[in-house]
């Protein structure tokens, strides 16, 4: 059976490195997907109110966790037909 | 006589069955997202892939603490076909105050005389970034032709590898 479920994260959590006021903050989210993700999806956090950190369309991020390379493994196999035409004659 | 005729064999396409492998190589690696201030909003793109199910991402980045504390907001993640889902944990409250959760201190031997190596392990609740200067103090009692520094009369940085240790001098 095939039940489809919508597209979700199973695992979507937020933590920082220091709760201390007025200091750079390391944020880590965590995600983890019921579907496959391709290469290219834009992911957007939003909410984060009251940082200091302004505007930056070159904004840094760290992303850890993905395939290096979509690999396949490739199983193979080939079909060997053998057409016997043999004749015997004596 | 005999008029065999060798068999022929021939070759159908190959057929190619494809899954995902589980134990491809995970990787990290820097990228550029789009951060907007008055909306608090990160948008980044992912260049590879994740599996489902059993693959996960994390994705980091530096904010700057609001200057006082503040009411922890609720961030949102969303994906194209995934509408924005409330992310569990509290962040940028700025509620903290700064210190060393746990500070060690270890030594190497306890022998008259002889060279005596310290190790300090600390625990911060705040990163302590690059050209962050630790302080240890009240290190008396030491024989001063030890480590060849003489006298410590003023302030100076002692290279011992791996790490930098700054002495401080006394008044």
């Amino acid at each position: 059976m095939l039940a489809s479920n919508a597209p979700g994260f199973i695992v979507k959590t937020i933590s920082e490195s220091t709760d201390i006021a007025d200091q750079d903050n390391i944020m880590t989210v965590k995600l983890r997907t019921n579907f496959l993700v391709r290469d290219g999806s834009t992911v957007t956090v939003s909410a984060l109110m009251g940082s200091q950190s302004a505007d930056n369309t070159t904004f840094a991020v760290i992303i850890s966790g993905e395939i290096g390379e979509f690999r396949f493994q490739r199983f193979s196999f080939c079909a060997v037909i053998l057409f016997g035409s043999n004749t015997v004659s004596s | 006589m005999c008029s065999c005729k060798h068999p022929t064999s021939r070759y159908l396409p190959k057929i190619f069955f494809e899954q995902h492998n589980p134990y491809a190589p995970t990787r990290t690696g820097e990228r550029l997202g789009k951060w907007t201030q008055s909306t608090g909003t990160l948008i980044v793109t992912l260049q590879q892939t994740i599996l489902p199910q059993t693959g996960s991402v994390d994705i980091s980045f530096i904010l700057r603490n609001a200057a006082a504390a503040q009411a922890s907001p609720a961030p949102k993640v969303g994906m194209v076909g995934v509408p924005p889902q409330a992310l569990v944990g509290s962040v940028l409250s700025s509620g903290g105050t700064a210190s060393l959760g746990s500070v060690v201190v270890e030594e190497s031997g306890n022998v008259v005389k002889q060279e005596n190596t310290l190790t300090f392990r600390f625990k911060a609740n705040m990163p302590i970034m690059q050209d962050a200067i630790i302080i240890i103090s009240g290190l008396t009692g030491r024989q001063e032709a030890c480590a060849n520094e003489g006298i410590v009369a003023a302030d100076f940085t002692k290279t011992l590898p791996p790490k930098e240790i700054k002495f401080v001098g006394s008044a």
